[in-house]
């Protein structure tokens, strides 16, 4: 297999994005002792262990894994660490007042999920869903909450890395060609970029 | 057949005498290494089977399905002390560190009656490969359990998403030592450079939540 392609680039390119999160949030967290920063080093670390998994296999053993359970467990797993961040960095809400503007959130991501099932992977899109689903809702309870604006860039971040995360599963639907040209790997760096950017989002929001 | 359910048998015995003449943490100590080589076993019999269902042969089943079912049984015991007995975050640590060295002292043993025990390098750079790669895995938990989480929700959560973490670093290893040469002393030293690292920086990581 060729090293050199345009998928095992944008995967070297988000490893060393992830892994500058990585470093920065386990140095913040030494620091600071705050579980915030412990979240988004564990967010970061299992994105780049997932990442790692499959371009490790596809160096030693020249070709994709053939059931790649453990990268996308990984990345699930990652969608949950942003959710425990979001929560450990929210303040008290009310919890019985909830804004329209979060109605139309589960109507998309049910919404996409039933599209990406066309293709089965039925238990992978429900995870996908619920956890999809729980992350915007809170990254939008959060901008809508006038009392948390020091942590808007903080959910600005999350909702970014939401939709990067759409717009690569809707191309990977719609088109499977294997060149710059497919818009994938351009929401995938852009993925990348979003997390280099994600410790000073998060600095924002609980050191200042 | 290398009959692992006799070997079982054979190194758990004294152990298992040992237990009733044992105290308190000493004894839970003692029983949480036997129950992680018992978890050996059982994850062994659980891989071949799901290594059989999807049609797996050797290399894929131990690359691909055997660190998720490993890092799943190894953390059952584990998880029933925490749900059951709720135990200090120290003593669930410790339970899930002694698990882990049952696990690994038991496949460790399974390798030589496969393998044979005569290349003492290639022994010692993998007992203490495997040894602290399955140490590690349980170290992502421990710390999680000392400091992370508070709320019963949480640690129920939490403890799911560092099991992703143990089964992707898992994973990696094997991966790196199914390799041949340097790919595969890397794999083996992977595990011991993140232990050094835990060790510099154990207060820090293992600072009990307040």
């Amino acid at each position: 297999m060729d090293l050199f392609n345009i998928e095992s680039i944008d995967t070297v390119i988000q490893l060393i994005a992830t892994l500058i999160c990585v470093i920065i949030s386990v140095m913040r967290a030494l620091a600071t002792k705050k579980r915030a920063w412990v979240m988004l080093f564990f967010t970061a670390f299992i994105y780049f262990l997932g990442d790692l998994y499959w371009q490790i296999f596809v160096v030693v053993h020249g070709h994709i894994p053939e059931y790649s359970y453990i990268p996308y467990l990984s990345w699930y797993a990652s969608y949950l660490f942003f959710i425990l961040l979001l929560v450990e960095v929210r303040g008290e809400r009310d919890k019985r007042k909830k804004s329209p503007v979060l109605w139309p959130v589960p109507a998309f991501t049910v919404g996409m999920a039933v599209l990406y099932m066309q293709k089965q992977d039925y238990i992978g899109n429900i995870i996908c869903l619920i956890l999809m689903t729980v992350l915007i809702w809170q990254a939008v309870s959060g901008l809508l909450d006038k009392s948390e604006k020091k942590k808007r860039l903080l959910y600005l971040a999350v909702l970014l890395f939401c939709f990067e995360e759409y717009a690569m599963w809707t191309s990977s639907f719609f088109i499977a060609e294997e060149s710059i040209r497919n818009p994938y790997y351009w929401a995938d760096i852009a993925m990348s970029l979003t997390f280099v950017f994600m410790p000073a989002a998060l600095s924002k929001a609980v050191d200042r | 057949m290398n009959y692992i359910e006799n070997v079982f048998i054979c190194l758990a015995a004294p152990l298992l005498i040992a237990v009733f003449w044992m105290k308190d943490k000493a004894r839970r100590m003692m029983i949480f290494l036997i129950v992680g080589m018992g978890a050996c076993l059982l994850s062994s019999y659980i891989s071949t089977f799901l290594a059989a269902v999807q049609g797996a042969d050797y290399l894929y089943a131990s690359l691909e399905i055997s660190p998720l079912v490993e890092e799943s049984i190894k953390l059952f015991p584990v998880l029933f002390y925490l749900l059951i007995f709720e135990p200090e975050a120290k003593d669930a640590a410790n339970a899930s560190i002694m698990t882990a060295i049952g696990f690994a002292t038991f496949e460790n043993v399974c390798f030589l009656m496969v393998n044979g025990a005569d290349s003492i390098l290639h022994l010692l750079i993998r007992g203490f490969g495997t040894g602290t790669a399955h140490v590690v895995c349980a170290l992502f938990i421990s710390i999680g359990t000392y400091r992370l989480w508070d709320k019963e929700w949480l640690r129920n959560v939490g403890t799911l998403a560092l099991l992703a973490v143990a089964i992707t670093y898992h994973g990696i290893f094997n991966i790196l030592v199914s390799g041949s040469g340097a790919v595969a002393v890397i794999g083996y030293f992977i595990p011991i450079f993140t232990i050094i690292f835990t060790r510099i920086f154990r207060k820090k990581l293992l600072a009990e939540r307040s």
